[in-house]
């Protein structure tokens, strides 16, 4: 081997002790194949069900149906009191947490979802004494108290229009949901037992309904997108986001005549992951 | 002072012919010598060894007849002060298991606590314990059953007595005592006469029974009721129901409560009570007991009991026992001369009941001391008095300028008398939570006005020596309690309230409460009808308190929900699951369910006859 090449050889070569690209490759953080991509072009990992968890006010419209002159029984029991425990608001909205969940079996634009949201309600007041005297400073019962309780479950329908957060990174996703609701209700006496009427009926039972949801998600990607890939692609979470929606819930078995009432118009805000 | 004496009802056992001899030291010691005289001596064969010995228990019938053998729990909390006002006997077994030839030996069983200390005579907090069995070792070889009153288990015997635990006088009542006793066996070396405490081979704590942690349990006595520190009780009326409340605080020795009512009159309520299945039921600490609801037709048994009895001379020579009964004979003491009086009122305040040593860590010898900081703190033992005792000796006992009384302020929380101290601190929960001090004491002159008043008007004379036998009476028998003092019932004039604060177990209106509750319903009651109620604190043993004073409430009848759903024009129908069953309504949102179904089923059809 002549000087020439010799030399030449050594300036080609890498000085000893620095790592081959290879090497450097197969250290590398950085990706350099092109992002993976679900059956419908998305990036990231497969997509296919949704979680949620939600908030907000609540107050059963038991009393919608009453027509008389006062309160209805509901405020009547539940609704704000004076010093002498007589009603003189309507009752105050208590909060409903909701547990939701989704199937995402199509994408068109959006994933379309078959899921279903589970809430529970409670509300408590004093008993009302039912023959209060003068003697008495008030009409409400020191030691008992009185509660209605109900969980809602629904099975609902969802489309989530996500193309612009997908292609465009626009990070708000409006959807909407609807489908049937079953609610479980049970309101219990002073005694703590299952309310029970003159006639003996127990107020205890179920209703059917509907639920209707229309709200807006904001994805919340955008903060950290770095974060978000990485949280895919070591979780599977593929999105995560913050929510709020109008909810319509409409439960009293659709109308029927002697049936409870005990849906509400209302909002929720809250989380939610996809996945 | 003489004591107070009561026959026994039950005759000697077995034994009686041996524990004839007992109370003469004159076979020990003729024993004695013929061992020493005699010679040359041969050699002598091992003496048993404690775990040589076998010791059970069991309960006893109201009859006398033994019941269960005792499990773990009842080795910790079976014998309790109303068993022992009763006098229902706790039976027990000796037995000696030797694979060896044993000498002939005396072997002494007590029954009693610290039984090897009260053989010394010179120790005023262990009396000579009860003598069960006197015999030899050979008789030990079979099983040896005998019964004892429980309250052996606390008590000595009085200096001057018998020791034979059939005819000895105990030196104390079922009063606020709480320890380990049980059975003692001594084997005589023969080197002295009479037990000596190194003879001594089962100390009290030995039984047969493991409980699940592998622990063995000794025979704990409990006479003690617990502490209250619940305050701010309250009673209000709820629908048929009763609804009793309380600031719940750390507790030390409360196991649970149970609820009291009683009808307006002071009669028990139809349909309430508490029966025990029977007298030897396991306490499992959600009973509890007095001696008026376990034998209400009078006590089992009972033994010959000087709740005054006289002190023990502090003679620490090793010479024979019999001279403390020389120390009983000298009523009079004032300016007297003899050397046997004078060398006891030499002798330290202990023989008085006024020991300072309880102002400081160390041993407490002061009896009243030591049952007074026990109802403060339990584990204040005499022997182990550690600077929580001593520091609550400053507060509640007098030979440390002490005052437990709810009339002084001191240092602590809560005071003696618990009514007292439920009443203070129903209205200032700092008295019971954090000090008894000027205001708690100046509210209780006010509220506690008969606990207060000037010591003329006191039903306690001062000290005098009175007659002790209203004391025993008293303790023993709560049959008639004569009406007396029933008046100060806070602000329940015109109530009688004396039948629901005996604690009967016919007003026992609930079923057991835990010891961390707060509150309580006791249902099945009339509306619109006072009762009065009261809440009972007991310890695991089942020693009660009355935790309250006597509340008068009256249950209301409530309108709930679905009662006011029907009164305003059945507003919430029907209940039940199923209610889907009535005629729709035509303006309800059912039609647009229906016309999507329409659609999807018109579309349906559509798209099957394209394709054809």
């Amino acid at each position: 081997m002549s000087a020439g090449l010799l030399a030449a050889a050594l300036v080609a070569a890498p000085p000893a002790g620095t790592p081959s690209e290879a090497a450097i490759a197969r250290q590398s953080n950085v990706n350099t194949e092109a992002p993976r991509r679900d059956k419908f072009g998305r990036p990231g990992s497969p997509q296919r069900f949704a979680f949620e968890i939600k908030l907000g006010p609540y107050l059963p419209d038991v009393d919608r149906k009453y027509e008389g002159p006062g309160f209805g029984p509901y405020a009547t029991i539940f609704g704000e009191t004076d010093g002498e425990g007589v009603v003189n608001d309507a009752p105050k909205v208590g909060l409903m947490p909701v547990l939701g969940f989704d199937w995402q079996f199509f994408y068109a634009g959006g994933p379309l979802g078959l899921g279903t949201q589970v809430g529970f309600f409670r509300d408590k007041a004093q008993a009302v004494l039912a023959n209060p005297t003068d003697e008495d400073e008030t009409v409400r019962s020191a030691a008992d108290s009185v509660t209605f309780s109900m969980v809602p479950i629904s099975a609902l329908f969802s489309y989530r229009f996500e193309l612009l957060a997908d292609r465009y990174r626009v990070p708000l996703v409006p959807y909407g949901e609807v489908g049937p609701t079953y609610a479980f209700y049970w309101t219990r006496d002073g005694r703590g037992n299952i309310a029970r009427d003159d006639e003996g009926d127990r107020g205890a039972g179920g209703v059917w309904g509907f639920t209707v949801n229309a709200g807006l998600m904001l994805r919340m990607d955008f903060i950290e997108r770095g974060t978000a890939k990485k949280l895919d692609q070591t979780t599977g979470i593929n999105h995560t986001y913050l929510f709020g929606e109008f909810s319509m819930g409409r439960l009293d078995n659709f109308g029927a005549g002697s049936s409870i009432s005990i849906g509400d118009v209302t909002w929720f805000a809250g989380l939610g992951i996809e996945f | 002072m003489r004591p107070h004496r009561v026959r026994l009802r039950r005759p000697p056992r077995g034994e009686g012919s041996i524990l004839a001899l007992l109370g003469s030291a004159a076979p020990v010691v003729l024993l004695g010598a013929l061992a020493m005289t005699v010679g040359p001596q041969p050699v002598r064969a091992a003496p048993p060894s404690g775990t040589d010995f076998t010791i059970q228990y069991w309960t006893t019938n109201a009859d006398g007849s033994r019941g269960r053998q005792m499990t773990a729990n009842d080795l910790r909390g079976y014998v309790n002060k109303a068993r022992c006002e009763c006098g229902q006997a706790v039976s027990a077994r000796v037995r000696l298991s030797s694979s060896e030839a044993l000498d002939a030996v005396p072997v002494r069983t007590f029954v009693g606590n610290r039984c090897d200390q009260g053989q010394l005579g010179n120790n005023a907090q262990a009396r000579p314990c009860a003598l069960a069995i006197d015999d030899f070792t050979n008789t030990y070889t079979r099983n040896i059953d005998f019964e004892f009153n429980p309250l052996w288990l606390a008590s000595g015997v009085t200096s001057d007595g018998p020791r034979d635990i059939n005819s000895a006088t105990a030196a104390a009542t079922c009063d606020a005592q709480t320890g380990d006793g049980g059975i003692w066996v001594c084997v005589e070396n023969l080197d002295q006469p009479d037990c000596q405490p190194e003879e001594f081979v089962v100390t009290g704590q030995q039984t047969e029974v493991t409980d699940a942690d592998g622990n063995t349990p000794s025979l704990t006595y409990d006479f003690l009721p617990p502490t209250i520190n619940a305050t701010n009780f309250r009673a209000q009326g709820g629908d048929g129901s009763v609804v009793i409340k309380w600031d719940n605080s750390t507790t030390t020795d409360i196991q649970g409560y149970r609820a009291l009512c009683a009808n307006a009159d002071g009669s028990p309520v139809d349909g309430k009570g508490f029966s025990l299945s029977s007298v030897t039921q396991q306490n499992n600490g959600t009973v509890y007991f007095t001696a008026e609801n376990l034998c209400p037709d009078g006590p089992f048994d009972q033994v010959d009991v000087d709740p005054d009895p006289d002190p023990i001379a502090p003679d620490t020579d090793s010479g024979t026992d019999t001279d403390t009964g020389d120390s009983t004979d000298g009523g009079d003491t004032d300016g007297d001369t003899d050397g046997g009086v004078a060398e006891l009122e030499a002798e330290p305040d202990w023989a008085r009941g006024s020991g300072e040593d309880c102002c400081t860590a160390g041993v407490c010898s002061d009896a009243p001391c030591i049952v007074a900081v026990q109802t403060q703190d339990a584990s204040c033992d005499a022997q182990n008095w550690g600077e929580s005792c001593a520091a609550l000796a400053t507060d509640y006992c007098s030979v440390c300028g002490g005052d437990g009384s709810c009339c002084l302020p001191n240092d602590t929380p809560s005071c003696l008398d618990t009514p007292c101290a439920v009443t203070v601190c129903g209205d200032n929960p700092d008295c019971c939570n954090v000090r008894w001090d000027e205001t708690c004491a100046s509210a209780a002159e006010t509220a506690c006005a008969n606990l207060c008043a000037p010591p003329d008007d006191s039903t306690t004379s001062g000290g005098t020596s009175g007659d002790p036998a209203t004391d025993t009476d008293s303790t023993t028998t709560g049959g008639d309690t004569g009406g007396e003092t029933d008046t100060d019932t806070g602000g329940l004039a015109g109530y009688d309230t004396t039948g629901i604060e005996s604690l009967d177990w016919a007003y026992v209106c609930s079923d057991f409460i835990a010891q961390n509750a707060s509150t309580a319903r006791i249902d099945g009651l009339q509306n619109d009808q006072e009762y009065q109620v009261l809440l009972v604190a007991f310890d695991y043993a089942g020693n009660p308190v009355a935790a309250s004073d006597v509340f008068i409430a009256t249950p209301r009848e409530t309108t709930d929900l679905w009662e006011q759903c029907d009164a305003q024009g059945e507003i919430c129908g029907k209940g039940g699951f199923c209610s889907v069953t009535t005629q729709p309504n035509p303006k309800g949102p059912g039609w647009l369910l229906l016309t999507g179904l329409f659609a999807m089923v018109a579309r349906r059809r559509r798209s099957a006859g394209g394709h054809a």
